[in-house]
């Protein structure tokens, strides 16, 4: 494998690059900022020095990524967009809800076993599968509230969409697990 | 071998935990603020969080790991392998094995992630090379599954750690001089094994190894396949490899990299008992300066050359200081050949082949100091590590002056260079073996 190291004169690495984790670093900090670059779009009167906050936790996250500092990191985004007057419908919007969810995934990816894994081939094409179709129903999220937006209906069926979304999380929270299958008959 | 039954659980990570608490979060406040904008935003996360809570692993996976014992030689290539038991829901299997100083891993981190395929049993493979002879146990693997999104995790799991036994790599070594042998008895009394000799046995087909010389063509072209006429070998050598392992000088970098003294000498014992054991001599091993193996009597015979890699794989230099040799002498038959392997640094060593030569055997001493080799200077104090440089020139100039005197009791020394390194001190050797000699008995 080539890999790109930093050692001291008594060759101990202090820093070990290779391409594989070169790529997960760089899916985790560029939705980052592609979500920071989002918002400022979607409001650009908000002010930009929440982002000397947030940006080192998503730089934290992608250095730990089995830690809090993602959770952070999306929290301190979220109230950052909350507290900034921005277009509800704006494609901007649709673009920071895509980053979010490619930040939460790369980080869950590289957050399964210690550093320097190698995932097989299948693995990333599953990730990528399953991204895709989150990505798929934000999509399809941003298009029903884009769509109702300034109708006369548009508060109730926001509602049951978030209500929606609220029960089947707690459904499935609280359901039981994966059954396993059933047997070869006797 | 299955595990035991530690009984780890499927537990939430914070990969889950994040994608529940902000995406509830999210859709909350959205519901209470009225903030479209922020149902998109919190949209992923909360689907997220509902796909892996749906799609949470139940049963516990058993990992099973393939051996605790493996022998190969130094740079044969070996798969390490766990296989998982499916469980519904399990979605990656992740292994990780500790790398070690003389173990190459492909992959180089020791991490391989595998994607489990419903209902099929998850086998994760890890390529490991040993780079240097001894018995190791290596560092203790770990085994974990996931769930979907990585929101659900099981393990990590220890598996049992790796011993492995790493022979030391056959250099190719061909001596073209035979063994001196002293009695003049070559040829006379045939042995009962097959080997190296002049008396027909029989005609057997090709082998890997066997002289073109050999081939019987006769016999070929009537068959259609190679054959060779086998012959009884001529009973008269005893070759006695006298290692020293009393001291491993230089830091050994496994076998692509700078051989220690000590890897200089088990090889270069490996490739002479292999040369000695082909032509079908007898070969006996002794050590001195290291715990554990101290003699293997003297044997022919394939077999008995791993009996003698499996000796020198367990030398561990230094560990028996002040060993004088005196036990390698015991019960020495007459006239044996004695090749000692040594880098010469100890006196014991130079000691111990004038006392073997002076009672009549025939020594030969083979010099293991890899070329090159300083003194390791660790101490950042710049005078200390003068003096130790010093102190290792003094020695080095006093060890010249040891050579020249063991030369002065007519034992050759011969610096190792694989391939034909003693061809022309044992024919030296065989020419004035009919000399006559004053021994001490």
């Amino acid at each position: 494998m080539s890999n790109w190291t930093i050692s001291d004169s008594v060759g101990l690495d202090w820093l070990t690059v290779t391409p594989s984790r070169a790529l997960v670093r760089v899916m985790i900090l560029a939705p980052a900022v592609l979500a920071i670059v989002a918002q400022q779009f979607a409001a650009p009167s908000s002010p930009m020095w929440p982002a000397i906050f947030v940006l080192p936790l998503a730089a934290y996250s992608a250095r730990s990524p089995d830690s809090v500092a993602a959770a952070f990191f999306i929290t301190a985004y979220a109230v950052w967009w909350l507290m900034s007057d921005s277009d509800e419908t704006s494609l901007w919007c649709l673009i920071a809800a895509l980053s979010v969810l490619v930040f939460h995934a790369s980080v869950a990816f590289a957050a399964a076993g210690p550093r320097g894994q190698v995932s097989d081939r299948a693995s990333v094409m599953r990730w990528l599968r399953d991204t895709g179709a989150v990505a798929m129903a934000t999509w399809g999220t941003w298009l029903v509230v884009a769509g109702l937006h300034d109708s006369t209906q548009s508060s109730e069926v926001l509602v049951g969409l978030a209500l929606f979304l609220v029960a089947g999380l707690v459904v499935a929270a609280t359901g039981p697990a994966t059954e396993p299958p059933a047997g070869p008959p006797s | 071998m299955s595990l035991p039954a530690v009984a780890p659980r499927w537990e939430p990570t914070f990969a889950h935990h994040r994608a529940a608490l902000l995406g509830l979060g999210m859709v909350t406040l959205a519901l209470l603020s009225g903030r479209a904008d922020l149902l998109v935003l919190g949209a992923p996360l909360a689907l997220i969080a509902v796909w892996s809570a749906a799609t949470r692993p139940s049963g516990d996976p058993v990992a099973h790991h393939g051996h605790s014992f493996l022998t190969l030689y130094e740079g044969e290539p070996a798969v390490w392998r766990v296989r998982v038991d499916p469980v519904p829901g399990m979605r990656t299997v992740v292994a990780c094995h500790p790398n070690d100083r003389w173990l190459d891993l492909e992959p180089e981190s020791g991490v391989v992630s595998h994607e489990v395929v419903e209902g099929q049993e998850a086998v994760v493979e890890m390529g490991l090379r040993s780079t240097r002879w001894g018995r190791r146990t290596l560092g203790q693997p770990e085994v974990a599954a996931y769930g979907a999104w990585n929101a659900w995790r099981w393990g990590p799991v220890y598996l049992p750690r790796l011993q492995v036994t790493t022979l030391p790599v056959l250099e190719p070594f061909e001596s073209r001089a035979p063994a001196p042998h002293p009695h003049g008895l070559v040829g006379v009394n045939r042995a009962a094994r097959i080997g190296e000799g002049t008396e027909f046995a029989k005609v057997r087909p090709f082998q890997m190894g066997d002289r073109l010389r050999r081939i019987h063509w006769p016999v070929s072209a009537r068959t259609g396949r190679l054959h060779v006429t086998a012959t009884y070998s001529d009973d008269d050598s005893m070759v006695l490899l006298l290692v020293d392992a009393l001291n491993d000088i230089g830091d050994s970098q496994g076998l692509a990299g700078q051989p220690s003294s000590m890897d200089v000498t088990v090889r270069a014992a490996a490739a002479i008992g292999e040369h000695h054991l082909r032509r079908g001599d007898r070969v006996g091993l002794r050590v001195f300066g290291s715990w554990h193996v101290t003699r293997v009597p003297a044997a022919s015979g394939r077999a008995h050359l791993r009996r003698i890699l499996d000796s020198l794989a367990l030398i561990e230099p230094g560990t028996m200081r002040g060993d004088d040799g005196g036990a390698a002498r015991r019960a020495l038959p007459p006239e044996t050949l004695v090749i000692m392997l040594s880098p010469l640094v100890d006196p014991a060593a130079l000691h111990e082949a004038v006392t073997l030569a002076r009672h009549g055997h025939i020594v030969v001493v083979v010099d293991t100091l890899p070329p090159g080799v300083h003194a390791h200077v660790s101490d950042k104090d710049d005078e200390i590590a003068g003096r130790i440089e010093l102190a290792w020139r003094i020695r080095t100039l006093e060890r010249r002056l040891e050579l020249d005197r063991i030369a002065s009791f007519g034992i050759p020394v011969v610096p190792w260079a694989g391939r034909g390194s003693l061809d022309q001190v044992l024919l030296d050797l065989s020419r004035h073996a009919s000399a006559p000699r004053l021994v001490r008995r």
